[in-house]
């Protein structure tokens, strides 16, 4: 069709997309409020916009809940609860929320919940780069990443011409979308795997290798010393997951809900076995917060990639943005690269 | 889609004290559920919660299966309460066992402390139906009083059966006639009286303590770290290796163990102790 030149979606008709849209799905996009940069629904389509600046929470909850329900129990039987979710669409996701999708696809890959919430989510992604201070070691967006990113459809803002949108597709879904709204000027790209050929990304490659082999204590005890254990770096990290399973009865005896809850791993009870009685003392495994930001850093720098072959830190600054005590993942970084 | 959390539910057949403020319950076997010594369940009691337990039987009972229980917290409590004939939900099992083929052609040493016998007797069991398949079979089991003894009933039967079984007391009160060498003192102590056969493999499993204290002793007799095995306890809810409680480095205890090699657990140069 247009073999040669490239089409562009000009802003006008990427609007009128976006309430095609909403015909099927909710749709959820990044929007700057008083002071900071929420995702919310889209209400008024002819005011939307894609923007650079990175959402402070992420997307996580859309695809997996913080707290729900896994089943209704009766006794000592289970029936599956279906997640209680609408047909959405994740707008504007950034490249950097993208390799937290890769890994978050990984992590849950054989969970039926995520599965479910994932069949009736559509991700759009976008090239607008994140101007986040506390953001680090993300490059500069270039097309030849698209194949290593899952979404459904993404869109190329043009840095010369902020109106004018190139649209690629990456799934079955993306396709079938655009081909019902009418824009057949789309590019479709295969995802290939989340790394590029040449593997992870070196400097992350360096830190799980400076972890693993050449431990220093002192980073730790430092660390142990000035944080709080607040978790709230867990709940802005975009690759976080850790959870809780615990049954809440109902009204009725004998009868009442499983849930499965975001948890973090600096809660006191994260490791916590029972004692040798009910009123016996129990036992920690990670005992100290220096074992325990140990661990939450061994987590996204060691295991994940060596779990999932995908790097677990995608460099977003958020845990920095958010920590109350002014730790800065990115420093700890190059004290951990030093050592 | 396949869903692993869902359990099966299973009869119990009989409820039994045991030592140690334990119950032994024999569940009636579901159908294809197989597994080797070292493995555990999930143990589900909706409105309680689910709790990881290891399989105290022989694998070959086609039957049954049995699960020793101490009562030390929320849904234990609830399971000490339940009778014959209720059911409960299960699911597993999981984990990698004890490597009882090693013991084929090896000698073998047993160290169990606390509630450690259980999942080791699973194993016993499978070498006591095939006796002549192993080698030597020694046992130090160390206990605080005779009313802590797992399984008392069964050491004869195991001494018979050419089993070298070796008890040790911290405050031994004479209360039973027991038919076994028998000191007074802390497990380790067994390493001072008793001849070791040689060139074993030992399978441990015990509380942390125990551990620190009988890994120390393995060194001076001059065994090598990939000889040993110990068994590992943490914290579960997944039990599938997703919700990272049982994370230790790479591994977690649910899947990479709960039996680790002691060769492994060394390999580790991380920000906290994995024993």
């Amino acid at each position: 069709m247009f073999a040669c030149l490239d089409v562009f979606m000009t802003q006008g008709q990427f609007q009128k997309f976006i309430k095609f849209l909403q015909n099927d799905y909710r749709v959820y996009a990044p929007r700057k409020e008083e002071r900071e940069v929420v995702i919310k629904e889209v209400e008024d389509t002819k005011k939307f916009k894609f923007i650079s600046d990175l959402p402070l929470h992420g997307w996580k909850r859309f695809l997996i809940p913080s707290c729900h329900a896994l089943f209704d129990y009766n006794k000592e039987k289970l029936e599956y609860r279906k997640p209680e979710v609408s047909p959405q669409v994740l707008l504007g996701v950034s490249t950097i929320d993208l390799r937290a999708m890769a890994l978050y696809n990984q992590a849950w890959e054989k969970d039926p919940w995520y599965q479910e919430i994932k069949k009736k989510t559509i991700v759009i992604g976008q090239s607008a780069a994140s101007k986040e201070k506390y953001s680090f070691w993300i490059e500069k967006f270039e097309e030849d990443q698209l194949e290593h990113l899952p979404f459904d459809i993404f869109v190329v803002v043009k840095t010369d011409a902020k109106d004018k949108y190139k649209i690629f597709t990456g799934s079955e879904d993306g396709q079938r979308l655009l081909d019902e709204f009418g824009y057949p000027g789309y590019e479709h790209i295969d995802y290939v795997g989340p790394n590029q050929e040449e593997g992870f990304d070196r400097r992350m490659a360096a830190v799980r290798e400076a972890m693993k082999n050449r431990h220093n204590q002192k980073i730790w005890d430092d660390l142990g010393k000035r944080c709080i254990e607040c978790g709230k770096c867990t709940i802005a990290c975009p690759t976080c997951f850790c959870f809780d399973i615990f049954d809440v009865p109902g009204k009725e005896k004998g009868r009442g809900e499983r849930r499965r809850c975001s948890t973090a791993c600096f809660y006191q009870e994260f490791s916590e076995v029972a004692g040798v009685s009910p009123e016996a003392a129990k036992h920690q495994f990670l005992r100290t917060t220096a074992e325990r930001i140990f661990f939450w850093y061994e987590h996204h720098f060691v295991r994940m990639p060596d779990d999932y072959n995908v790097v677990g830190c995608v460099g977003c600054g958020r845990c920095s943005k958010v920590c109350p005590v002014g730790i800065n993942i990115f420093e700890e970084i190059q004290k951990i690269l030093k050592q | 889609m396949r869903n692993s959390y869902i359990t099966t539910s299973v009869r119990i057949l009989a409820v039994k004290d045991e030592g140690s403020g334990s119950k032994l319950f024999v569940l009636a076997r579901p159908k294809g559920f197989d597994f080797t010594s070292g493995q555990f369940v999930i143990v589900s009691l909706p409105g309680a919660g689910e709790a990881p337990i290891s399989i105290c039987s022989d694998p070959g009972d086609k039957k049954t299966f049995e699960l020793g229980v101490r009562r030390v917290g929320r849904v234990t409590k609830v399971l000490h309460g339940l009778k014959k004939g209720e059911k409960i939900g299960l699911r597993g099992p999981y984990g990698h066992g004890f490597p009882l083929e090693l013991a084929e052609k090896r000698n073998l040493l047993i160290v169990v402390g606390g509630l450690g016998l259980l999942p080791l007797r699973s194993g016993i069991k499978e070498i006591l139906k095939k006796r002549k398949k192993y080698g030597k079979v020694q046992i130090f089991y160390g206990a605080k009083t005779e009313d802590d003894l797992l399984f008392r009933q069964e050491y004869e039967q195991w001494i018979k059966k050419d089993i070298d079984f070796n008890l040790c007391l911290e405050k031994p009160s004479g209360k039973f006639k027991l038919k076994c060498p028998l000191i007074e003192g802390m497990v380790t102590g067994l390493f001072d009286q008793v001849a070791l056969a040689p060139d074993p493999i030992a399978f441990l499993c015990g509380p942390p303590v125990m551990y620190k204290f009988v890994l120390q002793k393995l060194a001076k007799a001059g065994f090598k770290d990939e000889d040993i095995y110990l068994s590992l306890e943490r914290r579960m809810h997944c039990g599938i290796g997703v919700c990272q409680h049982c994370a230790c480095g790479s591994k977690y205890v649910c899947q990479d163990g709960p039996v680790f090699s002691s060769a492994e657990l060394k390999q580790y140069k991380g920000g906290y102790n994995i024993i």
